[in-house]
């Protein structure tokens, strides 16, 4: 808190000090002090906005999936806010999220252990990252890790049904089960309520779907013999893909998936139209400008707005 | 034996524009005369009674010390109101009996009271009373915009948001195209994106609502699941209204993922607002 007051305590000791000056060197000296101390001040806020800011579009440069750019400048930015704790850990947090999606996981999944360490271990925070870090040891076969991580935080991460934290936990066991080959219990467990289990993931939830899909392909080539049984899981995995693809693009899921491509080249689907297709295209900074002439209101608009949606089911 | 009740927690009352106005003139007349009344009745104090041989030196030492008090109230009430954010989520009454009381303060400094305005537009926004949000934010933003430079995008956003909620489009579209001159954070780019969409299906200019959809898409997956969902659905309900009946299908079909059908139902009933007479408000 004296730190904030210092600018005042300060002045008061320049005034009194003033008071008993006996000449104007001594009496103009503290009030020069008092000066350089402000100016002091003033620079530094000023260096703390600058590096806030840098942070700030770091973090809009992950959301935008520049993971490249957005690393780089971690790297160069790290050093920098060694004594600021607060960015510090947002930087590193994000450094993790960015070299997740470059997937370099070993190398992120060292920079979860870095917070994961320094957080309460029931946080909702550490649990949302101890899950984060159980899918990258499930990416790096560290599969008996992953295992007692899962164990340990299935009663934690379900205490919030519909979270995200409970859906990266559904994605996570999906992804153990895939991992070690048990495709049966994978379709058995999520066959009903995947969607409703990984709906908080957002478009992320198309991984989820990805994987089940992959599940039900792998065990109709096993069971290859049963013509009608293989049929049923290859319409299971028709529908999964599809959902998958309807929310990622082939080339997203395989990013992350590379075993997926055996499944993405077998199936064969109906092209999408050209406007609703999935692509790769990075957001560009010019793209967020949205520019447009927005039209200013002009015609009578009365009725309600309404959807054409009973119509056409009808 | 009855257990003594609590007191009841202070309400901040209707507002009107004038009243940020009369309280900022209020606290920067009280601070002016504080500020000088205290130091120079003690300096003419001292000299008409001969307490002090130097009173000019004493007046500058009792002025820097008013001055430390008036600032010590405006920062103990800044303190109050800076970090507000998850008291809003979690206890909205006391986060307003906090308003309320720092609001009866004086005098506090100019930024201290508009980010205190700024926090009960905040509050009046979600709690939905649009009318008080739009009256508190114009409130605000009619201050000189070196002010409220850094809650004037936050402030526009809630404006425009509660005005198409009150289905003034004329309104909207000023205070839109008034945030296309700024500079916005991602995060502010995306919630600028939803608002106006929903001002374009509102006023009818579906197509236009559909322009560079892929793009629009793009940006809609950057939001949270919720806003995102709902975002589709609002870009769906402008294809089938084109009667582009394909992109419809893909952008329901992917609302659905998105949302729960209660989610996706609420969403498209809060579309059915009656909508305003564009032609009659210009």
């Amino acid at each position: 808190m004296w730190v904030t007051q210092l600018p005042l305590i300060l002045l008061i000791a320049a005034a009194v000090m003033t008071l008993f000056a006996q000449d104007v060197f001594t009496a103009l000296l503290p009030w020069l002090i008092l000066v350089g101390v402000v100016i002091f001040a003033m620079v530094r806020v000023r260096n703390i906005r600058g590096i806030q800011t840098r942070v700030q579009k770091i973090g809009e440069w992950t959301q935008l999936g520049q993971h490249d750019r957005a690393t780089r400048a971690i790297w160069k930015t790290l050093p920098v806010v060694q004594m600021m704790p607060e960015l510090h850990g947002r930087l590193v947090a994000l450094m993790a999220h960015n070299l997740d999606r470059l997937a370099a996981w070993p190398a992120a999944e060292v920079a979860y252990d870095y917070l994961i360490q320094r957080m309460p271990t029931d946080h909702p925070s550490s649990i949302q990252l101890q899950l984060q870090r159980t899918i990258l040891q499930l990416f790096n076969d560290e599969l008996a890790s992953a295992d007692t991580n899962l164990r340990k935080l299935r009663p934690m991460a379900m205490e919030l049904k519909n979270s995200p934290m409970a859906a990266t936990y559904h994605y996570a066991a999906l992804l153990q089960h895939v991992s070690t080959y048990h495709f049966t219990e994978a379709i058995e467990e999520n066959r009903d309520d995947l969607v409703e289990n990984l709906r908080p993931l957002g478009v992320e939830a198309g991984h989820g779907y990805a994987l089940l899909a992959w599940s039900c392909y792998q065990l109709s080539l096993r069971q290859a013999d049963s013509l009608q049984f293989n049929d049923e899981l290859m319409e299971q995995t028709r529908h999964w893909w599809h959902k998958a693809t309807l929310l990622l693009s082939t080339q997203k899921l395989l990013k992350r998936q590379p075993q997926l491509k055996a499944l993405a080249a077998h199936l064969t689907y109906k092209p999408q139209q050209e406007q609703t297709q999935q692509t790769d295209a990075p957001i560009t900074e010019s793209s967020l400008s949205l520019e447009m002439d927005l039209p200013a209101p002009e015609q009578s608009t009365d009725e309600s707005i309404q959807t054409d949606d009973e119509e056409r089911h009808a | 034996m009855n257990a003594p009740s609590s007191p009841p927690l202070r309400r901040v009352g209707q507002v009107t524009p004038d009243d940020l106005q009369r309280q900022l003139k209020i606290d920067q007349a009280m601070r002016l005369s504080i500020l000088l009344g205290v130091p120079i009745t003690c300096t003419i104090l001292m000299a008409l009674f001969d307490l002090s041989h130097d009173p000019l030196g004493f007046g500058i030492m009792i002025m820097a010390g008013t001055w430390m008090v008036l600032n010590f109230i405006s920062a103990r009430a800044w303190q109050q109101v800076s970090n507000m954010a998850e008291l809003f989520a979690i206890d909205p009454e006391l986060a307003e009996a906090r308003i309320a009381t720092v609001l009866k303060a004086k005098p506090l400094a100019r930024q201290v009271r508009l980010l205190t305005w700024h926090r009960l537009a905040t509050l009046r926004h979600q709690q939905q009373n649009h009318h008080q949000t739009i009256a508190v934010c114009h409130s605000v933003l009619s201050e000189s915009p070196r002010n409220v430079e850094a809650v004037s995008q936050h402030l526009l956003l809630m404006l425009t948001e509660a005005q198409l909620a009150c289905g003034d489009a004329s309104g909207a579209w000023m205070s839109l195209t008034e945030l296309s001159r700024r500079s916005l954070s991602l995060t502010h780019t995306l919630q600028k994106l939803t608002l106006q969409t929903r001002y374009l299906l509102m006023v009818g200019y579906d197509e236009i609502a559909l322009a560079d959809l892929h793009n629009k898409v793009q940006l809609a997956e950057l939001m949270p699941p919720l806003q995102c969902g709902a975002m589709h659905v609002l870009l769906y309900v402008a294809a089938s209204r084109r009667g582009q009946t394909t992109q419809a299908d893909w952008l329901d079909e992917r609302a659905r993922l998105l949302l729960n059908e209660e989610q996706h139902q609420q969403i498209l009933e809060s579309l059915s607002i009656q909508t305003v007479t564009p032609g009659e408000l210009m």
